[in-house]
């Protein structure tokens, strides 16, 4: 299992943020601006991330949208998603989507690593 | 063409013979008939006459003026004409002077001397109804006239050329307060006192611009003045020369009272104007909301990355085992990035309320738990302020709410309690009814005027002075919206011996909700 986790988000400073939080704690991460964006970096590594956390709402393709495409791809279907929303509605929307959990944004570094570790524990 | 008794289809003139002398009256109408008018009746007598004419309401009256009975012709036409208006030929015996000279006052239409020839009978009569018709014509049409600038709402006065009054409608008469009876005769300008609509005296009266220019001249507003009291009614006015063919006869003047019509539009450019000022208003309001949906989106973003990037940073520095020092100063600077978070977040609910699209995420909460939670939270803060908060709660409390909004409100009415409060203890107490669940926040701090009271729930409200304490306003508005999105209520009044007391009562369910759901494993 590689320490390798995506963060799928359109809004670049949070996702430059995030992106440094993980690797300060040794994670390996990936970044993506949309749902196509994503799919186009998950298929160009050799072995998927370990978790994914993914924006619902984005241009170009959403979260939903991904995470369709996502389940109809054998080869990626099984990488969890973890939902970040602002929603109050949050966790009705990660079952909606079969995540395995959400991140009610703005999102705490605590929770952000707590869930990281959660998915992917380091060896 | 005189009389209409030769006009082809018009049915015959009728004529009432009043003769004593059976032959004559005979001839007379064997005369008539000839001529084709006809005969409706034939009198011997002064009464018989005036009964007779009342009955058949002749078109004319051939009267003897000597006749038998109580009175003679000239008296008897004197009746006919005054009282029926029936135009009279007198029918004399030549040479009695006298009696013609009497008959001539009554103003017969004709008089025809005995015996009567058919020629001579025939130009009297078409010339009597002639002239009897015409002058009925004219009275009628004057009357009509008369009658119309009666009922005219506007004040008509008419002068000759040297301005003196010939006429006034009652208009004219109360717009000038002078009678028309007493305006007659009288110069124009010691009736009607135009001047200019500031009330200074006119260069030239409208009626001498008519005359002067002959041509009706129009004036859209002048006034006039009171002379009783000096006051300005504002009028139009309008005059014209009057003309018979090229003879100027003298001139008209139209009056219209236009101070209803301009207090009136003043009344009207009134309401535009508070119309106007009432949609800049909202506008600016509508405007304001905009930019804080704006403004609070934008700065959403940058603010989360903000404080991800200083989290980010403190673990590391605790990681490399920085100083002490350094993690606590940057500590408070997460602290304040957290605050900026906080008024980011508040200004975005404001927004969503605004435009409806907050979004409630119900489920079973129990208020006690959260209450003292929420109260722990600013244990800190209370004692920085030597401040108690005393929690009296009587078991669970559950309610299907939106529980981080509740916890929102309590939040706010509790740095709301903890701010105004003067360091002075706070109570807060949470109570179950069957329905109900109802919170209570009291403190002992600096009160709430009551005009206050319904005010300080509204958006950028506030009741306490922004110099002595700041915030934006917002807090007390957000909570009332969440407390009423879920079918709750929240009061405010004074707490006896002084400060405020807020009150928040929230129903357990919406009407609506599966009761047997209550309360059970479903809770978290």
């Amino acid at each position: 299992m590689t320490h390798s986790v995506l963060v799928v988000d359109d809004d670049r400073d949070i996702r430059e943020s995030m992106t440094e939080i993980l690797a300060d704690d040794g994670y390996c991460p990936l970044a993506a601006a949309d749902g196509q964006d994503a799919l186009e970096r998950i298929r160009g590594l050799t072995g998927p991330p370990c978790l994914i956390l993914l924006d619902m709402m984005m241009p170009v393709m959403d979260g939903w949208q991904f995470r369709r495409a996502q389940l109809e791809d054998r080869a990626l279907r099984s990488i969890p998603i973890i939902v970040l929303t602002a929603h109050a509605d949050a966790d009705k929307i990660a079952k909606e989507v079969g995540a395995v959990g959400f991140l009610r944004k703005p999102v705490s570094v605590d929770a952000l690593m707590a869930t990281v570790e959660r998915f992917c524990p380091r060896s | 063409m005189m009389g209409d008794a030769h006009l082809p289809n018009a049915p015959p003139r009728r004529v009432l013979i009043v003769e004593d002398e059976g032959i004559v009256a005979l001839d007379i109408e064997m005369n008539l008939l000839d001529l084709g008018f006809e005969v409706c009746g034939l009198a011997a007598s002064g009464p018989e006459a005036i009964e007779k004419g009342s009955k058949e309401r002749p078109d004319l009256v051939l009267m003897d003026i000597r006749i038998q009975g109580p009175f003679d012709g000239i008296q008897t036409a004197e009746r006919l004409r005054r009282e029926q208006d029936l135009p009279i030929i007198y029918l004399t015996a030549l040479g009695d002077e006298e009696t013609v000279r009497r008959a001539k006052q009554t103003e017969p239409l004709a008089m025809l001397v005995k015996p009567v020839n058919k020629a001579e009978l025939r130009s009297a009569v078409e010339i009597a109804l002639y002239k009897h018709d015409t002058q009925k014509r004219l009275r009628e049409r004057e009357r009509w006239l008369t009658t119309t600038l009666r009922a005219i709402a506007d004040a008509i006065i008419s002068v000759d050329l040297k301005q003196r009054v010939l006429f006034m409608n009652p208009m004219a008469e109360s717009l000038t307060n002078v009678s028309a009876d007493a305006a007659v005769g009288r110069a124009l300008e010691s009736v009607l006192h135009l001047v200019d609509a500031k009330g200074n005296p006119l260069a030239e009266c409208p009626m001498d611009q008519a005359l002067r220019e002959m041509r009706a001249v129009r004036i859209p507003e002048i006034a006039l003045r009171n002379p009783a009291d000096g006051t300005l009614r504002p009028t139009r006015v309008s005059a014209a020369p009057v003309r018979d063919g090229e003879r100027t006869l003298g001139a008209v003047m139209i009056l219209q009272d236009i101070s209803q019509q301009k207090r009136l539009r003043l009344a009207e450019r009134e309401v535009e104007t508070e119309r106007m000022r009432s949609e800049q208003a909202e506008a600016a309001v509508q405007q304001r909301d905009e930019f804080i949906a704006v403004a609070s989106h934008e700065l959403r973003s940058p603010v989360t990355a903000l404080q991800l990037k200083l989290s980010g940073i403190r673990r590391k520095l605790r990681r490399l085992s920085a100083g002490e020092e350094l993690v606590s100063r940057l500590d408070r600077a997460i602290q304040h990035t957290d605050r900026i978070g906080q008024l980011v977040e508040r200004l975005l609910d404001v927004s969503r309320m605004v435009t409806g699209s907050l979004e409630l995420a119900r489920d079973w909460v129990d208020l006690t738990p959260l209450v003292r939670d929420v109260v722990e939270a600013f244990d800190e803060q209370a004692a920085t302020m030597g401040c108690v908060v005393r929690v009296r709660t009587s078991g669970e409390a559950i309610g299907n709410w939106d529980g981080l909004r509740v916890r929102q409100v309590v939040v706010n009415l509790l740095s709301n309690a903890l701010k105004f409060g003067r360091g002075r203890p706070v109570e807060v107490t949470v109570e179950s009814g069957d329905r109900n669940v109802r919170l209570t926040i009291a403190d002992h701090g600096i009160g709430i005027s009551p005009e206050d009271v319904h005010r300080i729930f509204g958006r950028f409200e506030r009741a306490a002075s922004i110099r002595h304490y700041g915030g934006m306003g917002l807090g007390l508005f957000i909570a009332r919206h969440l407390i009423q999105a879920q079918g709750g209520a929240i009061t405010a009044s004074p707490t006896p011996g002084g400060g405020a007391t807020f009150v928040v009562e929230l129903p357990r369910e919406l009407a609506g909700t599966r009761p047997n759901e209550f309360p059970g494993e479903h809770r978290t």
